[in-house]
């Protein structure tokens, strides 16, 4: 265990990220002091990237565990398992995090049961430990570690909520879309259409946006945009590809996809 | 004008003819062909002679230069034929200068080739409702041919053959041997008339997509305006705009398509319009404004705010230009006529369109002067009356006061009335606003339960096995209520029957499954879990002994609609019990409600009663989403039976709302205690088939009818309606046992 290389886990390159405000002296600021951080908003409008971005920026490698309803304390901790001298221990993605001071970021936190969550209390409060309790040891988390999370409050559910004793373990920091110039700007960059066209890619998620509560669930994320903007920039036809990168993945409700060609033809022409 | 041409004289006796010959040779020279001159001619000498007087001749000078012109050589001949063949030597004589008279309309709506059509229309109508009443030959001319002559106009516009063959076999169908009332039903004035005549309609029905053009307008604009369509006057003819005015955009109920552009598509024009207008327009004063420079105004403004809206989305652009006519820079002489409309369509698109064809300086000036203050930023409405003005006093011609006016092409469709730009100081009456007449009537009845308007249903027809469309009114009521504690008294009368239930009800087990994991006691190994057990014992360590699965029942997913029939019969006392069937019908409704609230079933109530085609009444008594509580049982308390059981109306109503619910399974249950049957339905056997045909309308849609019969002699008929859905209880005075039993066999 001893040969583990917690830099495996470190960014190499640069992600690609515009800040909106002045997130990344707060993120840098709570990194500092070691406080976990909860990153709320909508599908795909960047909150893993900019988690990926202050870890590169930190230089601290980032374990990332996207959490379902089926993740039980054990897959965070670490289990024994068989082999051939019997059983053996394995870190969890936590543990890991915990004992080689890395950032351990979960996912879509609610998407996990409420009770699993317990087991990180006792690591985002005073006493930064984790108690393996199986193996019986106490692990002293490593100075560099922290604790991020995310969630998505737009399909919050009464089901899929955290609870209070979590959420108050954590600072907070809310994500939204970015303004409509700096999105544009951050669709340029990733998908490589003209500056003209990113405005009009983001104008049509707007009128997507415009619809959550009537027939969408959420508007286009900027992650859809950039789909689009390179499928257009590798010369599909513009509105085929907002059909096929914003209209068809975001909704099956046949009079939504009449309204939205109307906007898509009110936009593009 | 005085050079005198010679033309060929017309050989006829008719002063009156000759007169309207000297007023029309000019046109027909100018619009005729050699070809189509000479049928002209003869045509009019030959109506002349065939003993009908001068009417003929006079009707066809006046109107074969257009039709002649419209339809090519050889179309005259064929119209002379047609009317002498077919309706002079028929009884329709009168109507002959209407036939005639009709293709000024005519040419205006239908093709060159479209004219044997036409005619055949003319004649299949014609041989239809002409007939005699003894002997072979018909006597009697037809009732409604001038009657649908005279609404040609509407029926071209806005029918095609097709339709206007159905609306004519619909009126044949029904009032083939009632003259007076087949008469009513060809001018359009009667409301099945009406309606058949609205289904035929070509294009798209607003209501077909209002949703997504709500959507439209909540995407684009965050706005939500409500919509009110109106639909052609069809007694006076009326051009509508629409408009927006109080929250409420109004907008024609039908477009067809328009340049290409599809109608979906033309709503979405229109919407576009009227809510640029409502983003970028100011009002403005406009009783010191003639209308000259008010019509003006609105050119220019009507281009501002698109202009604007066009910077958010460049898209409509297109999409307007696509639906703005197009017309010719010199077509219209403005020595002869008012240009006035022309100059404005001219400018209009100059204004929108930078690849516009017009070389009139005044406009380029004009386009170049608003481009400049639009590029400035910042504008209003009142920029655009400066601009109107002095655009006016530049063009201004001592025509535009002319009786005629250029109108041809100058309208766009798209485009709302403006009165959202004026305002008004002084009242005055020009401003007409076509639900007028509703709000009136609406606050009339502001205190009665009628204002909740009624829903039309279709009635079968079996004898023509076809829908008589929009026939029965089915009003929606909440049931009224009185002291819920009957209701409570019969359940404690029958607390012996509520004790059987309930021991039925607990070994009700519905179908569906559901995994529980960490069971200690389970139906199977959950191998995860027990392999992780494996490794603790090993480990030395407590092993978690929840290892099984367990499966749960998933709650049942049915709706059920108790459909009561509320009608007079119910009052009848049940043998030597002294009850009425209501009575027993309230006990037994009761108990079952009961029962199905244990159940937690998705479950309404509600009664039906009619008093003719006109007044269908649905009674509220329980919706799915209310729970068995007291509003709910001293409506139930309150049960009343009058009128007439017209089932089918009723049937299609619950399964509209059945339908929209979100469930595995949809029972209908219809208690009833006889045949369905009306005061205003003489045929026994019409509703039985309506009825049977509503029962398989719900089928088709996938919900499931049972009916609970109450008459003895129900065997008679029952079958034809439910086919084997249904149960008749002998003993009336049992059905509070049978029907919660009944219920509970048909659902587990």
């Amino acid at each position: 265990m001893s040969d583990f290389d917690i830099n495996q886990f470190k960014i190499e390159s640069e992600p690609f990220y515009k800040a909106q405000s002045n997130e990344v002296e707060l993120y840098t600021a709570a990194y500092n002091a070691r406080f976990p951080v909860m990153v709320k908003g909508p599908t795909g409008c960047g909150k893993s990237r900019f988690i990926e971005y202050m870890a590169y920026k930190l230089d601290k490698p980032i374990i990332t565990v996207s959490c379902n309803e089926d993740i039980t304390a054990s897959d965070l901790i670490g289990r024994y398992l068989l082999d051939s001298n019997g059983t053996r221990w394995v870190d969890g993605p936590l543990t890991l995090a915990a004992r080689h001071g890395a950032i351990c970021y979960l996912d879509e936190i609610v998407e996990a049961r409420q009770d699993t969550m317990v087991v990180i209390h006792s690591l985002t409060d005073h006493r930064r430990e984790l108690m393996l309790d199986k193996k019986g040891e106490l692990v002293k988390a490593h100075p560099d570690f922290q604790l991020v999370i995310s969630y998505n409050p737009g399909y919050q559910s009464l089901m899929k909520d955290l609870k209070q004793s979590t959420k108050q373990r954590f600072t907070g920091m809310d994500f939204d879309y970015a303004s409509a110039e700096l999105e544009a700007s951050i669709v340029v960059k990733e998908s490589g259409v003209d500056t003209g066209t990113a405005a009009k890619l983001v104008k049509l998620a707007e009128t997507t946006r415009n619809l959550v509560g009537h027939g969408l669930d959420e508007g286009a994320s900027t992650r859809l945009l950039n789909y689009a903007g390179t499928l257009i920039a590798a010369g599909v036809d513009t509105k085929d590809a907002c059909h096929m990168a914003l209209v068809c993945p975001i909704t099956d409700d046949s009079e939504v996809r009449t309204t939205m060609s109307g906007a898509i033809d009110a936009i593009f022409g | 004008m005085t050079e005198e041409i010679q033309y060929k004289p017309l050989d006829c006796a008719f002063e009156s003819v000759q007169a309207v010959f000297a007023l029309n040779i000019e046109q027909a020279v100018e619009h005729l062909s050699e070809a189509s001159l000479s049928e002209y001619y003869e045509g009019a000498e030959f109506l002349a002679k065939i003993g009908q007087g001068d009417k003929l001749s006079i009707a066809f000078l006046k109107t074969m230069p257009w039709a002649g012109e419209h339809f090519g050589d050889g179309s005259i001949k064929k119209i002379t034929d047609f009317t002498y063949n077919k309706i002079c030597r028929t009884p329709n004589k009168p109507a002959v200068d209407k036939f005639l008279d009709s293709f000024i309309i005519v040419v205006d709506h239908i093709e060159k080739d479209q004219l044997d059509e036409y005619l055949a229309l003319i004649e299949y109508h014609l041989s239809e409702t002409t007939f005699s009443i003894h002997g072979i030959h018909d006597t009697h001319p037809s009732p409604s041919l001038i009657a649908m002559l005279a609404n040609i106009n509407l029926l071209l516009e806005q029918l095609d053959f097709k339709g206007i063959y159905e609306w004519i076999d619909y009126g044949l169908r029904y009032f083939k041997h009632h003259p007076e009332r087949q008469e009513e039903y060809f001018t359009l004035t009667t409301a099945d008339s009406k309606a058949v005549f609205q289904r035929q309609r070509k294009g798209l029905l607003f209501s077909d997509i209002e949703r997504p053009i709500n959507l439209f307008q909540q995407a684009l604009w965050k706005t939500n305006f409500m919509y009110a369509p109106y639909s052609p006057d069809f007694e006076a003819l009326e051009h509508f705009h629409p408009y927006l005015e109080d929250e409420v955009i109004r907008l024609p109920d039908i477009y067809s398509d328009l340049n290409g552009v599809s109608a979906c598509k033309r709503y979405m024009a229109l919407i576009a319009h009227i809510i640029a207008h409502h983003q970028f327009t100011t009002k403005i004063v406009a009783d010191n404004v003639s209308p000259q420079q008010r019509f003006f105004t609105e050119v220019f403004e009507d281009a501002r705010v698109e202009y604007l809206a066009i910077q958010q989305y460049p898209g409509l652009k297109k999409l307007w230009l696509s639906l703005m006519p197009v017309v010719d820079e010199f077509d219209c002489d403005d020595t002869k006529q008012s240009c006035l409309r022309h100059r404005a369509i001219m400018l209009t698109r100059a204004l929108l369109d930078d690849n516009h064809p017009y070389q009139n300086q005044i406009i380029l000036d004009y386009v170049e002067k608003f481009k400049e203050l639009m590029s400035k930023g910042e504008t209003t409405t009142a920029d655009s009356l400066s601009l109107a003005l002095g655009y006016l006093i530049k063009t201004r011609s001592a025509s535009d006061a002319l009786g005629s006016i250029y109108f041809e092409n100058t309208e766009v469709s798209y485009r709302d009335d403006n009165r959202s730009i004026w305002l008004f100081i002084e009242k005055f009456d020009e401003e007409s606003n076509i639900f007028e007449h509703q709000k009136k009537s609406e606050d009339e009845n502001d205190e009665e339960v009628e204002v909740i308007p009624p829903h039309y249903y279709d009635e079968w027809d079996y004898a023509y096995e076809s829908y008589k469309l929009d026939w029965a009114a089915v009003y929606e009521r909440l049931h009224t209520h009185t002291d819920a504690s009957k209701i409570d008294q019969i359940l404690d009368k029958h607390s012996s029957l509520v004790k059987q239930l309930k021991k039925v009800l607990d070994l009700l087990k519905p179908q569906n499954k559901k995994r529980i994991r960490y069971q200690e006691e389970g139906v199977e190994l959950d191998l995860d879990i027990a392999l992780r057990s494996v490794i603790d014992i090993k480990n030395g360590s407590q092993p978690d002994t929840r290892i099984n699965v367990d499966f749960e029942h998933d709650s049942r997913s049915v709706s059920v609609l108790l459909l009561l029939d509320l009608s007079q019969s119910l009052n009848e006392v049940v043998g030597s019990s002294g009850q009425t069937i209501l009575e027993l019908s309230q006990e037994a409704v009761s108990l079952l409600a009961w029962a199905v609230e244990q159940l937690g079933d998705n479950f309404a109530i509600a009664g039906f009663n009619s008093d003719t085609r006109q007044k269908v009444m649905y009674y509220h008594i329980k919706g799915y989403s209310e729970h068995w509580d007291d509003m709910v049982k001293s409506r139930l308390a309150d049960l009343k039976a009058e009128f007439s059981t017209r089932m089918g109306a009723a049937i299609r109503h619950g399964a509209h709302y059945l339908d929209m619910q979100q469930s595995d399974k949809k029972l209908m249950l219809i208690l009833t205690d006889g045949e369905p049957a009306d005061i205003d339905m003489h045929d026994p056997k019409a509703l039985i088939q309506d009825t049977h045909k509503a029962v398989q309308e719900m089928q088709q849609k996938g919900m499931y009818p049972y009916c609970i019969s109450l008459d003895k002699k129900a065997d008679e008929y029952i079958a034809d309606i439910f086919g084997s859905h249904y149960s008749v209880i002998d003993r009336i005075e049992s059905l509070p046992k049978e029907l919660p039993q009944l219920f509970l066999s048909l659902t587990t």
